[in-house]
């Protein structure tokens, strides 16, 4: 991805990771190159290396960042401009002679060089001299003159052992519901070694250093094996563990992941569980291509979502409205709001998901001759992945009892509205 | 160590601004603010309610609320000088041209930026989007939202912070930043089934009471499950319970009951549609104070003078904002009071477009910060004037029209709203997450000796 050229990346797929950081000033041909640069040493440290540059792009950290980061503190302006020097020769060009809305951009290595006096449009003036050669922020590591600059870089980054840190803490945090330590992309580098402990009244950042050197040692040593490492969390008795336990809870108990923590399901994975448990499936085309999907987690874009087809609209309503992220502007979020709770209890996309209409689970299971006990059975299977307890056997039965498929459908709209739907615990 | 699971799910509401908790869009107690400084400000405290409508991508001033005519000028623009220094594209805004009278232009406007994300995330939030603090910023519709929780009444139903028609184009929506998810905006997408917000009939009403009354037996237990400690659990339940108070509430389906007659005059489009949603809840007062919606496609940068460009974007305004107006000017509440005179009506973009010749390759107008215009109207708003002046071609502010004898900031358009809305603007929230003191309008806008203040020749 950091390596990729194109002539377009709409038809070079892991060079959308450069375009996507462009900068776009005051045309929309005007790609601001420093700029560019700076945001693709921002986004690329932050996303494998976990720590976010963003302030120091800016000013020095010094007299602005000692509450908030120790080590960002101590880093300057200037280091972030050399880390951007490593894409001062990538050059992004808008497309715009094929289309002036679509964002098709080509990237190539002809790029002048990082003037640390050039113009900016969205940070205050880089107050810079001329060119700066490359130098990564971390260690001051500079390139083989020989090698081509975004190899170097990349081979900078996955060499350092923060790399290997950030990589299982983003890992954990997504499979555990947080991160050793977390957020997981705001690492202080100062704060890590528990044999060099930070100055009062500042604490070790990881909750668990020994835990997270141990994992970051083990993926090194298994050569980044992504698998290996989604193997060793899920196989790891921290992560079979129950929510739910037994005895007295206390804080302090956190930092050793004592329990499952409760969390809710993404926006996409919250639609796919709809879609799976209720078979109904909205064909979602890739846009520029002539696939359709059925489930939110294959998309390509957000952007899938802005074609027209049918249900567009309160598909991506739905889906913006539990905080998918557009990739661009906005983060995602699981934070809850009234407008999830209104399109749960009342939106038209849960009512016909819930409806027993041909082609649905629903459908299929009152069509075929069962007791009405394994029928909730089958559902609280399809919905929760789990068998009813006595008492909700009790009431799904009461609710179903006119054996209409209104009744069943009610059934079905209790299911999504039960807060373990939502959650995952 | 705070609690893990609490701090994960839930980061913001982990910060707590005096004895404040998320509860239902009830009577809650009181966010203790502290006034910043000695001197509170004193809020003109004009209007009850604020409806923003952003013309996202910023539309070009100087062929609209600015009119500066040149050989680019289409000659069906039909400009009329209908006062002395205000020419108008009589082909662009007939309508609004009738509402003149009603309405104050300002022509000093200037913006901060000239990117979309960061100018539009100035109009959401008054402040400059700083990557260390732009999680926990919250907008100024929730900081309106947070300030009128306590003069809430029993019976209100609707959330206090509506967003219409927002979508996460340029700077999405902002949300409550740090404030509890209570103030967080409300979400209607005109184009999307509005059925999702009412239930309509009887049919669907004991349908959904029947299911309400249903989940609560089913998911009591585990909705109150104290082993699991999840606090997400029980903000939940406070969302499922405002979302059932505004759900049944009568007077909330008829919001949404949009006649195709009140569609076709605010014009049947998805801006048409909020309109009058807007409207409608502004009438209602049924909770809903902060009202912001989103015009798409101002972006003019090629083919500005197409027929799919300037002309379709106005075509679409002028109905709307022009009937906004009146409904709001002609219907009155019991005291005789209209409702434009407790709601402050303003639309603007971002920023404005390249003065003088369009662009010789891509035939358009790019992104200017320098001068722009807005429209302001109701809450206490004098009516039939301009405020501001640029030069001949519209590049430069040559007359800022009031005091401050500088160009008008966005962070004065927050303060001017602050004031009509009776809230002290000089007030901060200290105790942040990153612990910075939050000031409702920084002290110095943009980090420059600027000293924001309410926009006061507005108000005549």
């Amino acid at each position: 991805m950091l390596t990729a050229n194109a002539s377009s990346n709409w038809y070079n797929g892991p060079a959308s990771y450069v375009a996507r950081w462009v900068v776009i000033g005051l045309t929309c041909e005007d790609t601001v190159h420093e700029d560019t640069s700076d945001e693709l040493a921002i986004s690329s440290v932050k996303h494998f290396m976990g720590v976010d540059l963003s302030c120091v792009s800016c000013h020095d950290g010094a007299n602005h960042l000692e509450k908030i980061n120790l080590y960002l503190a101590s880093r300057k302006r200037e280091e972030l401009w050399k880390t951007a020097a490593f894409f001062g020769g990538t050059r992004v060009l808008r497309r715009v002679e094929v289309d002036t809305s679509r964002d098709e951009y080509s990237i190539d290595d002809e790029g002048p060089g990082y003037d640390a006096s050039a113009r900016t449009v969205v940070r205050v003036p880089r107050n810079g001299k001329g060119k700066l050669e490359p130098a990564f922020v971390f260690n001051g590591e500079t390139p083989s003159p020989t090698k081509p600059l975004r190899s170097e870089f990349a081979r900078i980054l996955t060499s350092h052992p923060q790399f290997d840190r950030s990589t299982v803490n983003m890992f954990w945090a997504e499979m555990m519901g947080v991160g050793i330590v977390d957020p997981p992309l705001e690492f202080d580098l100062l704060r890590q070694d528990p044999t060099k402990p930070p100055p009062a009244p500042w604490t070790l950042q990881p909750s668990n250093p020994e835990l997270l050197d141990a994992l970051a040692a083990d993926f090194r040593s298994h050569n980044h094996d992504l698998r290996h490492l989604f193997r060793t969390i899920a196989k790891s008795s921290a992560y079979q563990l129950s929510s739910r336990f037994p005895g007295e809870w206390k804080d302090g108990y956190a930092k050793y992941f004592a329990r499952r923590f409760v969390r809710r399901l993404t926006a996409e994975q919250l639609h796919d569980s709809l879609v799976f448990a209720t078979n109904l499936q909205t064909k979602i085309p890739i846009r520029g291509t002539n696939i359709n999907v059925n489930y939110a987690t294959e998309l390509r874009s957000p952007e899938d979502l802005k074609q027209p087809f049918p249900g567009a609209r309160d598909l991506y309503f739905f889906l913006d409205s539990f905080g998918q992220t557009n990739r661009e502007y906005s983060e995602r979020t699981n934070e809850g709001d009234v407008t999830q709770a209104v399109l749960l209890l009342n939106s038209p996309f849960v009512r016909n998901q819930v409806r027993a209409v041909p082609g649905s689970f629903l459908h299929s299971l009152l069509s075929t001759p069962s007791s009405a006990e394994q029928r909730i059975d089958k559902l609280f299977y399809r919905f929760l992945l789990r068998a009813p307890t006595p008492e909700e056997r009790r009431l799904s039965l009461a609710v179903i009892a006119s054996g209409e498929a209104k009744a069943y459908e009610d059934l079905q709209w209790l299911l999504v509205n039960k807060v373990e739907f939502l959650f995952h615990y | 160590m705070p609690n893990l699971l609490d701090n994960f799910l839930t980061r913001r509401e982990m910060f707590r601004v005096g004895a404040t908790s998320v509860g239902a869009y009830t009577f809650s107690p009181l966010l203790q603010t502290q006034a910043r400084a000695a001197q509170p400000s004193k809020p003109r405290n004009s209007a009850r309610f604020v409806i923003w409508v952003m013309l996202d991508g910023g539309a070009s001033h100087l062929d609209t609320w600015d009119l500066k005519q040149g050989p680019w000028t289409p000659p069906d623009f039909d400009v009329r000088e209908l006062q002395p220094g205000l020419k108008w594209p009589m082909g662009l805004f007939p309508q609004l041209a009738k509402q003149l009278p009603r309405t104050a232009l300002v022509r000093s406007l200037e913006a901060w930026d000239s990117v979309h994300g960061r100018a539009q995330y100035y109009v959401q939030s008054a402040h400059s989007l700083n990557p260390a603090l732009h999680k926990e910023i919250p907008s100024v519709g929730s900081v309106v939202a947070m300030e009128w929780q306590q003069r809430r009444r029993p019976t209100d139903s609707l959330p206090s912070y509506v967003a219409l028609n927002v979508t996460q184009n340029q700077a999405g929506l902002l949300k409550s930043g740090f404030l509890p998810a209570l103030h967080s905006p409300f979400h209607i997408q005109t184009q999307t089934s509005l059925s999702a917000y009412a239930v309509e009939n009887a049919d669907e009403k004991a349908e959904f009471q029947r299911r309400w009354a249903l989940l609560k037996d089913f998911d009591a237990r585990l909705r109150n499950d104290s082993s699991l400690q999840a606090k997400a659990y029980r903000d939940y339940n406070d969302h499922y319970e405002s979302a059932v108070r505004l759900l049944v509430d009568p007077r909330t389906a008829p919001l949404f009951r949009l006649a195709a007659e009140e569609k076709t005059r605010y014009g049947s489009t998805p801006l048409g549609d909020a309109c009058l949603i807007a409207r409608n809840l502004v009438e209602a007062d049924s909770g809903t104070h902060f009202i912001f919606l989103q015009h798409n496609g101002w972006d003019h940068h090629s083919d500005i003078y197409q027929r799919k460009n300037i002309y379709k974007q106005c075509a679409e305004l002028d109905p709307a904002l022009s009937n906004l107006l009146e409904d709001l000017a002609t219907r009155k509440r019991p005291d005789g009071r209209s409702l434009l005179e407790e709601t402050l009506v303003i639309s603007a973009g971002e920023f404005g477009r390249t003065p003088g010749v369009i662009t010789a390759g891509l035939k358009g107008r790019d992104h200017y910060q320098y001068a722009f215009s807005g429209l302001f109207a109701g809450g206490g708003v004098k009516g039939g004037q301009i405020i501001g002046k640029t030069n001949e071609d519209g590049s430069k502010v040559i007359d800022p029209g009031w005091g401050a004898k500088r160009s008008i900031y966005m962070e004065d358009i927050a303060t001017t709203i602050y004031s009509a809305m009776g809230i002290d603007w000089r007030k901060k929230i200290t105790g942040t997450p990153s612990g910075r003191d939050f000031y409702y309008i920084e002290p110095f806008a943009a980090q420059k000796m600027i000293v924001s203040r309410e926009i006061e020749p507005l108000f005549g």
